[in-house]
């Protein structure tokens, strides 16, 4: 009886076996794919510091600075600026003020996200303090600058952005 | 069934050895309705608690234990292994197979369900909490879970194991112990379904046990699948969740539509209006079925595009589920119709399945689902395709093959009260939740706004009697036992296939040689 079943037998075991390891390719497809498209508000962490475009005067973007901190780590963690209206094409800096509230010596990372999420790729960073892991002694604080430009082929039904960071304790990673 | 019993053991033991697909047919049977009565009542629990607004005989992480519990059993203890247990009584039966093609495996298969279910259900008595994040288990919630969490995911692992070895039973006897002349084209329609289904199950029980093992991963390995803060996504996870978990709905509807496809043409007394097309129809659903899935996930945040692609794609699904309506209705047309019990579920799963489906096309138009989403409506759609969808195939299937099991013919007074029993109340308990959803009562909530009132005792109330008239089934199954009038092989006179040519009640052991096929040939 089994040799009669057993290339069927072999053949779904063979299936499961692969949708198991393809399971765990979805992870690396969808970094991927997310990477290539820019859809997850993520893929920010490239540095732009030679992007110029003119400025497109005609339109009056509002960009929204937002701050998280990961619930397990004390940090003051704030930007300089809420809210502020600039044109496509017109560099704009503002600070992050990151303190650290512990006695620790502490590695953190700011991980960005935009919302809406298509606005990722035309948030252009010439300068930013999130593209590198940063020391912070016992408790250390600085400010932190951070440079961007809006591109001017920023889709026109969006009005306004937000550009938010969270930041991660690696101090455990490193 | 005992002139014919040839099992080394007797007693209790021969249900643990026994390798009779159809005593692990009859295994299954209890045991999912064992669990349903089980899961049941973790609702009865629930609606107690929603009968007035308030915390006032649980707190809320005790009711989100018995929303995640009643998930879970519900579809892995109870509809899931209902459908398994038909396959396994009936597909034999129906293919004029002697058994399943690996009868140990079946056993074993079996024998896993207890012990996985057993795990869930001590996770209860556990310091801390049962699992209490939804059976849906997402990321980082369930990270963060209680201990009780590695409990579950073992669970998980157990049941999909067994799963996926009653798939392979399944097909592998399908596909190879069909009797002579019993090609694809001619087979039953419930094993046309079961066939597909179990093509499902292999397809994507894997991606549930990779999705709980990057779970697992995450929550002792130190590794950041869902972890945003080493470098993961929670939304990975409701990714590859409902890449299992929408073929996983279709897996537990397919046989409810062979079931159907073989009572309504039993009672009409006419043939399966367009047999290929309902071929056709059930593979494209399986097919479609790993193309939809982030429609669960509009408001998680994804491109126009996506939500385009995923919104027509998901109507697109209507068009094979309409085809198989249409066959139906069209098969009941002129029809000699009569009104025994399992047609009356039947009946009943057409109209109230078809209401189901019609809200998840409404769930599936991206910009109303924003407005819909993990609202009552939500739970009023998916009850109505499970309960009076699924679980009504399923009565249908038992009111129609217990004869043959038992070989005695039930009351149709009291199996038709069970009925109407059911088909009110199931009605009185989701309809409203309609209402609830989209006048905005968001679920897995146990306390609620004071406007709420008045629908939700309405629902508690329909819920009890439901409850209640599943409890009155068992009556009607004792009954059948102790006083039923004894059957012919061929017990309803419309009815057509293998499994009535065997006696009733059908013998511990069937087709030893195959039979010829022309015999039924109409």
């Amino acid at each position: 009886m089994m040799p009669h079943h057993s290339p069927l037998i072999k053949r779904s075991i063979l299936a499961i076996i692969m949708m198991f390891a393809f399971s765990f390719c979805m992870v690396p497809l969808y970094n991927a794919l997310c990477k290539a498209t820019g859809i997850d508000g993520k893929g920010l962490l490239q540095q732009d510091s030679q992007y110029t475009a003119g400025i497109d005067v005609s339109r009056l973007i509002t960009i929204e600075f937002d701050s998280n901190v990961q619930p397990s780590l004390n940090f003051l963690f704030y930007p300089s600026t809420k809210k502020a209206k600039i044109h496509p094409g017109e560099p704009y800096t503002l600070y992050y003020h990151m303190n650290n509230l512990t006695s620790d010596l502490k590695i953190v990372q700011a991980i960005p996200s935009v919302a809406p999420p298509v606005g990722s790729k035309f948030i252009k960073k010439l300068e930013c303090f999130c593209f590198q892991y940063q020391d912070f002694y016992p408790y250390q604080s600085l400010m932190m600058p951070l440079r961007i430009v809006i591109d001017p082929e920023l889709p026109s039904y969006i009005h306004t952005l937000t550009l938010s960071y969270t930041l991660f304790d690696l101090s455990s990673h490193s | 069934m005992d002139s014919n019993t040839q099992t080394a053991s007797t007693g209790l033991l021969r249900w643990v050895t026994t390798t009779n697909h159809k005593d692990i047919g009859t295994l299954y049977l209890i045991f999912s309705f064992t669990m349903f009565l089980v899961a049941g009542l973790m609702a009865m629990i629930m609606r107690a608690e929603l009968y007035q607004p308030g915390e006032h005989l649980m707190n809320a992480d005790f009711y989100n234990q018995m929303v995640t519990l009643h998930g879970l059993i519900m579809i892995f203890g109870a509809v899931m292994p209902a459908f398994t247990g038909l396959a396994n009584w009936m597909v034999p039966l129906m293919i004029g197979a002697p058994d399943m093609a690996m009868p140990r495996m079946n056993n074993f298969s079996f024998w896993i369900l207890p012990v996985a279910f057993g795990i869930l259900l001590s996770t209860l008595l556990m310091k801390g909490s049962a699992p209490n994040f939804g059976w849906t288990f997402y990321a980082p919630l369930s990270v963060k879970g209680p201990a009780s969490t590695d409990y579950f995911i073992l669970f998980i692992h157990l049941s999909g194991i067994s799963s996926i070895m009653g798939a392979i039973n399944i097909m592998v006897t399908i596909m190879n112990l069909r009797a002579p002349g019993m090609t694809y084209m001619k087979m039953p329609i419930f094993v046309w379904t079961w066939l597909i289904t179990s093509y499902l199950l292999i397809a994507v029980m894997p991606v549930l046990a990779g999705v709980v093992t990057m779970l697992l991963a995450d929550r002792h390995l130190g590794t950041s699948f869902f972890n945003a803060a080493g470098g993961g996504d929670p939304r990975l996870f409701q990714h590859i969740f409902w890449f299992f978990g929408h073929p996983e709905v279709y897996i537990m509807i397919l046989p409810a539509f062979g079931i159907i496809s073989e009572v309504i043409p039993t009672f009409a007394r006419k043939k399966l209006f367009g047999y290929s097309s309902m071929v056709y129809a059930t593979g494209a659903i399986a097919m479609m079925s790993f193309f939809v899935w982030a429609h669960h996930m509009f408001t998680s945040g994804m491109p126009l595009e996506g939500a385009l692609f995923f919104m027509y794609l998901t109507m697109l699904v209507a068009v094979p589920t309409g085809v198989k309506v249409f066959n139906w209705v069209a098969t009941l047309f002129k029809g000699s119709l009569t009104f025994e019990t399992p047609m009356l579920f039947a009946l009943g799963f057409i109209i109230m399945f078809t209401i189901g489906g019609l809200s998840g096309l409404m769930l599936a138009i991206a910009p109303a689902d924003f407005q819909y989403h993990d609202s009552y409506f939500v739970v009023a759609h998916f009850h109505y395709v499970l309960v009076p969808g699924a679980i009504f195939a399923i009565f249908s299937a038992v009111y129609y093959w217990l004869p043959k099991w038992t070989g005695k013919m039930y009351s149709s007074v009291l199996s038709q009260t069970h009925f109407w029993l059911s088909a009110i109340s199931v009605n009185l308990t989701f309809f409203p939740m309609h209402f609830l959803g989209l006048a905005g009562m968001p679920r897995r909530v146990p306390d609620y706004s004071l406007q709420f009132v008045d629908f939700n005792q309405i629902v508690s109330i329909g819920g009890f009697i439901f409850g209640l008239s599943q409890v009155f089934f068992l009556f009607v199954l004792y009954r059948n036992v102790t006083k039923g009038t004894p059957v012919g092989a061929k017990v309803w006179e419309g009815a057509h296939g293998l499994e009535w040519t065997v006696p009733s009640p059908a013998p511990h052991h069937t087709f030893d040689q195959p039979p010829l096929l022309e015999q039924e040939a109409d």
